[in-house]
């Protein structure tokens, strides 16, 4: 007698149970990285439907065009241009530089993908996640497109951290950046201004040395890091041109040693009778080998 | 409940297997079974009729999701399979590690060490269960460390051949760390599994085993386990003319799972 067996069933024949199904669609979106371009179709599309509206990027450099512009003459469009369908026209989504260079050629059309029905935010994310993997983007447009990811994907910071390939202190610091008021942004694009000096200023208390800092970021005249401490050291306002004279100060980053060594000076300064005096050496000294150890 | 991990890092000796057979044997006593996948393979998953899109096992240990959300009831017809839940894997479970990596302040949070995530999500439900049997992956993973920190005792399947030893052995290495370390009261038993006692190098191979290591007696490389697989149908449920049933009751009395 012959057994006989059912015929094998290939993997993708089987019944598939989608787990995301049962879970709220919140904490989904949360777990896929990927779910921002779901839905895109690649078509051919004339330059002229589509239109420039608001990007990511804000900077261009000429030079650089000119030679993607003849790349792109030479090879072709090696990667389709993202569009998302607003009525009869198509907004451009990803690929300003690539849109430009070839309206420089000029060409008449481009593969895209093109994607519908998407909120303002989601097409922000894409557009950033597209820019973000590139260098040269300015870290003001990189914190807001930071920022437009995590509202529009309602990630956490580590969820952005895996799916843009950001590190984590990175994506903290610009997401710290990107909740800034907008005048400060617009004027530290303006003025090329350190990201440090952002992330200083948003640090410190608020008060004179806060308001007096953020003018000078406002108009241009404070930019580097070092000129920031500069101010914040003088509790003023700096004079361009005028070297500061450092006053004494306890040592940067300040170790338990170096604590106790301005304290020993301190207390040689001090009016203190012997006794005093002596409790106070034998606490330093008490003090000292703790901190050795 | 008692939580059974079955593990080698030599791949292809029996584990899915033996889990498989393991889980439905004491299903069909009467025990609330939970079967843990942590193969991104899937083939276990696969054997109880479950094939899902993505895994979210890396969200459950994290922290992300609840065992309830993740938990798929087994697709068997018989009546035992009602005593068997799933936690089912599919190819997604490769990323663990790096999932884990980037996850590392919820894990610390969580369980203080990634070792201990799956220990501390069993806790939470081990109420729900009598049994809770875990398949593994062939390396000493993430995966493997994690389920060796939560059990309760380790079943090693090994082929009376060279390489399985080799793995056996490595894996009695991390077994010693582990008991020192993390989870004193891990006990384990060596099976031979897929043995054909007709050769003679695999007889003296077994006896050899059997001076350094206390082993189980033999599961033999039989047809009826293969079709057990086909047919989705657990070897006890062959009739009892079956070589296979007599290796896995004789198997499961020697390990008192009954």
């Amino acid at each position: 007698m012959t057994k006989k067996f059912a015929a094998r069933v290939t993997k993708k024949e089987r019944q598939t149970i989608d787990l995301s199904d049962r879970i709220e669609k919140d904490l989904m979106s949360r777990l896929e990285d990927n779910h921002l371009l779901q839905g895109a179709r690649l078509e051919e599309l004339r330059l002229k439907d589509i239109v420039v509206k608001d990007q990511v990027r804000t900077k261009f450099n000429d030079s650089s065009l000119k030679e993607l512009a003849a790349n792109i003459k030479e090879n072709g469009l090696i990667q389709p241009l993202v569009v998302h369908r607003e009525g009869d026209h198509y907004v451009l989504i990803c690929g300003e530089r690539r849109f430009r260079a070839m309206c420089s050629i000029p060409m008449e059309s481009a593969p895209c993908f093109i994607l519908e029905d998407k909120t303002h935010e989601e097409l922000m994310a894409i557009q950033f996640s597209e820019n973000s993997s590139r260098e040269a983007l300015h870290f003001i447009d990189k914190a807001d497109g930071i920022l437009n990811y995590q509202k529009a994907t309602k990630a956490s910071e580590r969820k952005i951290t895996a799916a843009l390939g950001i590190s984590k202190s990175e994506v903290h610091r610009s997401l710290l950046i990107a909740k800034m008021a907008k005048d400060i942004k617009e004027a530290a694009k303006q003025h090329n201004t350190e990201k440090y000096v952002l992330l200083e200023y948003d640090a410190l208390e608020t008060g004179s040395l806060k308001d007096s800092v953020k003018k000078q970021i406002l108009d241009g005249t404070l930019t580097k890091r070092a000129q920031l401490k500069r101010v914040i050291r003088s509790g003023g306002v700096v004079r361009p041109g005028k070297k500061m004279r450092k006053t004494p100060e306890l040592p940067k980053g300040l170790s338990a040693n170096a604590f106790l060594k301005v304290m020993n000076a301190k207390t040689k300064d001090m009016e203190l009778d012997p006794a005093t005096k002596l409790a106070l050496k034998k606490l330093l000294e008490e003090t000292k080998d703790l901190v050795d150890m | 409940m008692e939580v059974i991990t079955v593990a080698n890092n030599k791949g292809g000796v029996g584990k899915t297997m033996q889990c498989y057979q393991l889980a439905c044997h004491l299903a069909n006593r009467g025990h609330k079974v939970l079967v843990i996948d942590l193969d991104s393979q899937a083939n276990l998953s696969s054997t109880f009729g479950v094939q899902i899109q993505r895994t979210l096992i890396p969200e459950w240990l994290i922290g992300d999701v609840e065992a309830e959300e993740i938990v798929v009831a087994s697709q068997g017809e018989e009546e035992f399979h009602h005593n068997i839940s799933l936690i089912p894997s599919s190819r997604h479970l490769a990323n663990l590690a790096k999932l884990l990596i980037l996850s590392e302040n919820e894990v610390r949070k969580n369980a203080g060490r990634k070792e201990r995530l799956l220990r501390k999500r069993l806790e939470k439900i081990k109420d729900h269960y009598d049994y809770v049997v875990i398949d593994t992956p062939p390396m000493l993973g993430d995966e493997l460390i994690m389920a060796l920190v939560a059990s309760n005792r380790i079943l090693i399947p090994t082929q009376a051949q060279d390489y399985s030893i080799d793995g056996l052995e490595e894996l009695m290495d991390t077994f010693e760390i582990i008991r020192e370390t993390e989870n004193p009261g891990l006990e384990f038993s060596i099976i031979p599994s897929m043995v054909n006692a007709r050769r003679k190098i695999e007889k003296q191979r077994l006896s050899e085993l059997a001076t350094s290591f206390h082993i189980t007696t033999p599961v033999r490389n039989l047809v009826d386990m293969q079709e057990s697989i086909s047919t989705k149908k657990p070897i006890f449920m062959m009739g009892n003319k079956s070589e296979g049933k007599k290796d896995y009751d004789a198997l499961w009395a020697s390990l008192n799972l009954q």
